[in-house]
């Protein structure tokens, strides 16, 4: 029969503790990363689009007042 | 240990891909509808009649027809900058704002515009397969 003494109890306990609030702060750290990957992809080509759309919207004002 | 890594990693993938998939679309509609809106803008603006490299009449867009493209084009990169602030505003998840829509709605009534006065010629042809629009 298998009968975990306290010292071995308590190095269990501490093991799966250990183990599971590193699961934690990885889940954190993770979800923490992909939400501003997620955020700043976003971000990134809106702002390329916005000054790309700036520049065109400043070029076509001019053609439309152009002589030739 | 490494299947409770796998199964958080894919845990928290599809929680963030959750959290980040309205505000996201509405991202890809607005750049996908500038992309479009710049295709046009670069065909047009290598067909207006006498510039170098521009066909021969009536292939080409006449100067007079070019300043009314120019306005609707103007006016439709106006809108998408103001859709592209309010959604860069938005927080993940949110979802698209009714004012946003409404301009989309009315950038893609100037882009048919725009297409109705482009003659018909190749470069128009290679424009509606290469955007997919259906000129009404």
């Amino acid at each position: 029969m298998f009968i975990l003494t306290l010292t071995q109890a308590a190095q269990a306990a501490s093991l799966l503790y250990g183990i599971f609030s590193s699961g934690i702060n990885v889940f954190n750290q993770i979800k923490a990363v992909l939400a501003a990957a997620g955020w700043e992809g976003d971000t990134t080509e809106l702002d390329r689009m916005i000054i790309d759309a700036e520049t065109r919207r400043q070029r076509r004002d001019q053609e439309a007042t152009k002589e030739v | 240990m490494r299947r409770v890594a796998a199964v958080l990693l894919v845990a928290v993938a599809l929680q963030g891909c959750a959290l980040n998939t309205v505000r996201h679309r509405s991202t890809v509609s607005i750049v996908a509808l500038h992309a479009t809106l710049a295709a046009i803008d670069d065909v047009e603006m290598g067909i207006v009649c006498g510039r170098a490299g521009a066909p021969q009449a009536p292939l080409c867009v006449p100067i007079s027809k070019h300043r009314i493209i120019s306005i609707y084009l103007r006016d439709a990169y106006a809108l998408e900058i103001k859709a592209g602030t309010i959604i860069r505003n938005l927080p993940p998840g949110s979802p698209t704002p009714a004012e946003v829509i409404s301009m989309a709605v009315q950038v893609n009534a100037l882009i048919q515009e725009v297409m109705k006065l482009l003659p018909n010629g190749k470069e128009k042809q290679a424009l509606v397969e290469k955007t997919g629009l259906e000129v009404k």
